[in-house]
């Protein structure tokens, strides 16, 4: 296959999957899947265009080329090669995970009973990347996840947990589902006023990845669709630490190079609240790199997206007595102007549900506020943090 | 032994035009194959690039332990292909970026700090085998244009309108009517107000409606969601659950974004009165949600070759007999709010969630300043027991997600009023 471009990458990716379905406390399916994808970009006269395929074959580098020719999109070169930080991200027991295995953890989930969904499943991901500045870097990784739905009476409540290894117990975690699903059931109305609140990490990582973490992508500080470009170097998130680090030993989106042959790298976001950078793909910064350039799927362009963002804050303390689980349409949060208007999940009083609460506001604001952090650190989603505590804040029921 | 294989083949073509620049253009054309047994009421999935007999063999192998899934293992044959009025492969790159150029001109104007404009066509076609004989083959183009506009004002705030359908380039051509209206809306609402809060009178536009019907009320009738517990409509087939007003439908043979002949368990699409006069009537399902739930299957749809789910594909609120005059006058005070920026309900409870692109502020019946940030929430069957429904009706397209799929669809409804909760800064 000859390439016809200026330069060149190709982007491929495997991915052997392993998941067990369970449906109202009852096994439901059992699944293996053997998937790959490669993507090529290509660059003619400063211009990038991709195609991707199950293959890339001669007619899909005809077509990238030609789409080349139309676009407008510069970009002057691939990332060259650099030496890597090798990060722990693959485990061999993790892989070896068979469909006798799936389905005695999915009989455990379901003996909890009143399950109403969950999966369990076991991938192993291997991502290579090459391109005609000399990039040849390979990955192999795993991951091992379980989500679970209880329904208890007329309550509700979700948990979900994602490893590298197969190092937690999902019944564990269906278990906490079904205690909070039963908190729900007898959830009452509380008096509208100001509370102090404490947010699971789930919560937390809900409510940032929405109204926050989009701020940081250089693309939106560019086209003016993000606060924080006017902000740095200003102090706006009190004594609040923010560092995306993709070079976290077993860190669920650790990696030592980015889908686009950055290498991988540490960025302070935030440093006591005081504003301090922002992060990138290759094509809306390629002269400050911070490796962030990843695929959503094989047909995706790399697009800016954070690895492990780590929440630091110097106050360690006790949970409020109002504990906020999860939220309802968190991704409606508007991370332009940082507002917010979210319904509480499997919120609760001193252990008494509450519902149909919301609360509403501005995120810039409400981190500002954080009194401290209570309880163990936890990854979810994006976001490496324990509970957080914020004063002051109107919940509305 | 029941089993399906499956065949997928997919072309998608994107072209981003971002603040007058042509980015990120691309071409994907993906195919592959699953397959899927049932054996002891358990299903075995594989997907994988092999042959029928040995990945049928594959998936029997992960098919193990004992469950209580049964199917509805009707057979059907057919060939279905769209035939759009402008082929998408026909029609030149160059006249599909001549029409993003002039969307995007149209959307240029004082207080509009960025544009994007995104262009999508995609042809799927799938062909599907079951261990009864059935066998269909279908081919459905889909065409669209997102518009989105960034404005700054007072705040910094965005609009956006979608024109997406089953159809070729013709469909696109329709985005530039709306291209103006965009702009216009993004810079208004960058000055528009904070909204007020606590339970009021809102009227909900057309669109706003259909997102209503989908998020809060659809995902209630999914068959998988009733077997799993998770709806507060299980067990009530027959009963009132709505206003005497108020239909309900589900409907995948409208030319609508949410279009498709047969489903991907290769069942024949129909039309489903989900509530009639405000009975419930069915749930929409599955080929193993129906053996269940005594109804008909045909609404089990997937995301390239992921499992099928249960899912809507064009669901509305049928029309009423209210005028907007006359919504608005009987809501005396309140909001009018138009369009989502996304929602989310937890069909377990019927609480629902979601924002509302922009509204005004109704007094004494009339129609006063716009209202930015604005959220809508309650419990859905509250709700739809004291609902007046205005009388057109139309359809807005979306991508709805449900465990981790995304498939096309279409929300529609007529105008709407309503008690709910508001919430915003």
């Amino acid at each position: 296959m000859k390439i016809d471009a200026d330069h060149w990458e190709i982007y491929k990716e495997r991915v052997r999957s392993r998941v067990v379905v369970v449906e109202d406390s009852k096994l439901k399916v059992l699944s293996e899947k053997i998937e790959q994808g490669e993507a090529l970009r290509v660059i003619v006269d400063g211009r990038v265009a991709m195609v991707s395929g199950r293959r890339i074959d001669d007619n899909l580098v005809r077509q990238a080329i030609k789409l080349a020719k139309v676009s407008q999109n510069e970009l002057s070169e691939f990332p060259s090669p650099e030496k890597l930080d090798k990060v722990m991200i693959y485990d061999k027991r993790a892989e070896k995970l068979d469909a006798d295995a799936l389905k005695d953890v999915g009989e455990s989930i379901a003996g909890v009973g009143s399950i109403s969904s969950s999966q369990f499943s076991v991938e192993v991901i291997e991502r290579e990347i090459t391109n005609s500045e000399g990039v040849e870097y390979e990955e192999r990784e795993t991951s091992v996840s379980v989500f679970v739905e209880a329904v208890f009476k007329n309550g509700s409540a979700y948990e979900h947990h994602e490893s590298r290894k197969f190092d937690f117990s999902p019944e564990e975690y269906a278990e906490r589902a079904l205690n909070l699903a039963k908190i729900d059931s007898r959830a009452e109305k509380i008096e509208t006023k100001a509370y102090e609140v404490t947010l699971s990490p789930i919560a937390v990582d809900q409510l940032l990845s929405n109204a926050l973490y989009p701020a940081f992508y250089f693309e939106n500080i560019k086209r003016g669709r993000s606060m924080i470009g006017q902000l740095l170097g200003k102090d706006v998130f009190g004594e609040l630490t923010i560092t995306d680090d993709p070079l976290i030993h077993w860190g669920v989106n650790s990696c030592s190079f980015d889908d686009e042959g950055v290498r991988a790298r540490k960025t302070m976001l935030v440093e006591r609240g005081v504003v301090k950078a922002y992060i990138s793909d290759l094509n809306h910064s390629p002269d400050v790199l911070t490796g962030n350039g990843f695929r959503e799927n094989i047909a995706s362009y790399p697009s800016t997206n954070p690895t492990n963002i780590l929440l630091e804050h110097k106050e360690k303390g006790e949970r409020s007595e109002l504990y906020i689980h999860a939220f309802i349409g968190a991704h409606t949060s508007n991370f332009v102007s940082g507002e917010f208007s979210l319904k509480l999940m499997n919120a609760s009083i001193d252990g008494k549900g509450i519902k149909g609460a919301m609360i509403y506001g501005n995120v810039y604001e409400l981190l500002s506020k954080i009194s401290h952090f209570a309880g163990k650190e936890r990854q979810v989603g994006y976001t490496i943090s324990p509970e957080v505590v914020i004063g002051d804040v109107v919940v509305k029921c | 032994m029941y089993y399906e294989i499956r065949e997928m083949s997919s072309y998608t073509l994107q072209l981003n035009l971002e603040d007058g620049k042509f980015e990120k253009p691309k071409i994907s054309e993906h195919s592959g194959k699953s397959f899927r047994v049932l054996k002891d009421g358990v299903w075995g999935y594989f997907v994988g690039d092999m042959g029928d007999k040995e990945g049928i063999e594959r998936a029997k192998r992960q098919a193990i332990g004992k469950g209580d899934v049964k199917v509805d293992d009707r057979a059907f044959r057919g060939r279905f292909v769209f035939k759009p009025r402008m082929n998408l492969l026909d029609i030149d790159i160059e006249e599909k970026i001549g029409l993003i150029r002039e969307i995007d001109k149209l959307m240029r104007r004082d207080g509009v700090v960025s544009r994007r404009i995104t262009y999508i066509e995609a042809i799927r076609k799938v062909r599907i085998e079951n261990s009864n004989g059935g066998e269909i083959y279908y081919e459905v183009p889909r065409c669209g244009i997102i518009m989105q506009a960034f404005a700054k004002g007072k705040t910094l705030q965005f609009y956006s309108e979608r024109v997406a359908k089953v159809g070729g380039f013709e469909i696109a051509q329709k985005a530039i009517e709306k291209a103006e209206k965009t702009a216009e809306t993004a810079v208004k609402l960058s000055n528009a107000k904070a909204p007020p809060s606590g339970e009021m009178n809102v009227v909900m536009n057309p669109s706003l409606t259909g997102v209503f019907i989908h998020e809060a009320f659809g995902h209630g009738v999914e068959g998988d969601h009733v077997l799993q517990n998770f709806t507060v409509l299980k067990g009530k087939i027959g009963e009132k659950v709505a206003h005497e007003s108020v239909n309900v439908y589900d409907d995948p043979t409208i030319h609508e974004f949410g279009f498709f002949p047969f489903d991907d368990e290769g069942y024949r699409a129909e039309r489903k009165a989900v509530i009639e006069n405000g009975i419930l009537k069915t749930f929409l399902n599955s080929r193993e949600t129906a053996v269940k739930l005594d109804g008909n299957a045909g609404n089990a749809r997937s995301d390239g070759l992921e499992i099928p789910l249960v899912r809507m594909s064009n669901t509305y609120l049928s029309s009423g007999e209210f005028s907007l005059e006359e919504l608005l006058e009987i809501a005396k005070k309140g909001v009018l709010l138009f369009g989502s920026r996304g929602g989310e309900t937890n069909p377990a409870t019927g609480q629902f969630h979601f924002n509302a692109q922009f509204g005004y502020i109704i007094e004494r019946g009339e129609v006063k300043e716009m209202v930015r940030d604005v959220s809508l929430g309650g419990n859905t069957l509250e709700i739809l027991k004291d609902i007046k429904i205005g009388k057109d009706v139309s359809f807005d397209p979306g991508f709805c997600g449900k465990a981790g799929q995304i498939v096309p669809v279409a929300d529609g409804g007529p105008f709407t009023l309503v008690k709910a909760f508001v919430g915003g800064a």
